[in-house]
């Protein structure tokens, strides 16, 4: 692998020859800033997320524990709808500003037998 | 909602738009790309409390569009809307002129895994050093290097590279 140094055709090639993603963005950022506004404007028991993950019945004990160990402060609203191979979690978030839904989906994987 | 609020984050979102776009278009193609956008800046925002000064903040705002990104990409993987791999190979075997190219690498980048995906756009595009890559993703830089290298291999193969470099050399 070529050090970072070194010319690279690969990178060249991607670099040169990659369709450039749209510049301006159709919705700007008044547009995100009434978004954010409109999150806030909501109760809070009224702000979901959702969370849906495929995994194996046997590892489902283990990630409602850790659904619940997550959110310790809205137990009571989560909503967790489980089926034959994945469960579906939903909950308020407005105490989770910080929840990241891809590390839970990472910890989950590794529950996988 | 202070007025001072609403003009910081304007600020945020300007100088930072460009990183963003380019990271998610990168990763998830021009399909919802203002949504995704949008999403981004709306979950930094939210969680921007959370930001400790530990990274730089564009390692920050790199990790979240690359969570989100990643997230996408498992949601579409699930909704079976992956590009066959028949299109790549119908693709690189055809005359290299710029839009042929163009697609080939878009649907190459498709057929890499996320993870594999994520390294392989901070480094050939962002053009990151491996140790911020494995700060932004959060794995060990060994990770970084194994998945980089899985990555540099499959693109070479998908576009064709390895035979026109023996091609060359003949």
């Amino acid at each position: 692998m070529p050090t970072m140094k070194e010319h690279d055709p690969l990178k060249d090639l991607l670099k040169n020859h990659s369709a450039r993603a749209p510049e301006t963005p159709e919705w700007g950022a008044t547009q995100t800033w009434n978004k954010i506004l409109e999150q806030r404007s909501l109760p809070q028991h009224k702000r979901w997320s959702w969370l849906r993950l495929a995994i194996p019945a046997l590892a489902l004990p283990s990630l409602i524990a850790l659904v619940v160990l997550r959110q310790p402060g809205n137990v009571d609203d989560a909503q967790i709808q489980i089926t034959e191979n994945s469960i579906l979690a939903i909950y308020a978030d407005a105490d989770l500003a910080a929840f990241d839904d891809s590390l839970l989906g990472e910890e989950i994987e590794d529950l996988v037998p | 909602v202070t007025l001072a609020e609403r003009q910081a984050f304007e600020t945020f979102y300007a100088a930072r738009v460009g990183l963003v776009r380019a990271v998610l278009f990168r990763m998830c193609g021009p399909q919802d790309l203002d949504d995704l956008t949008q999403d981004v800046f709306v979950k930094a925002w939210s969680a921007r409390d959370a930001f400790t000064g530990d990274s730089e903040r564009a390692t920050w705002l790199y990790r979240i569009a690359m969570n989100h990104a990643i997230d996408t990409l498992r949601r579409r993987a699930r909704e079976k809307l992956r590009a066959s791999p028949t299109d790549v190979e119908t693709l690189h075997s055809s005359t290299k002129n710029n839009q042929v190219m163009e697609l080939a690498i878009a649907r190459a980048l498709e057929l890499l895994s996320p993870e594999m995906r994520s390294v392989a756009v901070l480094h050939y595009y962002q053009d990151l050093e491996l140790t911020e890559i494995a700060s932004v993703l959060e794995i060990p830089l060994g990770t970084v290097k194994s998945r980089l290298h899985a990555a540099r291999q499959k693109l070479e193969s998908l576009l064709d590279l390895k035979k026109d470099a023996d091609h060359e050399r003949a």
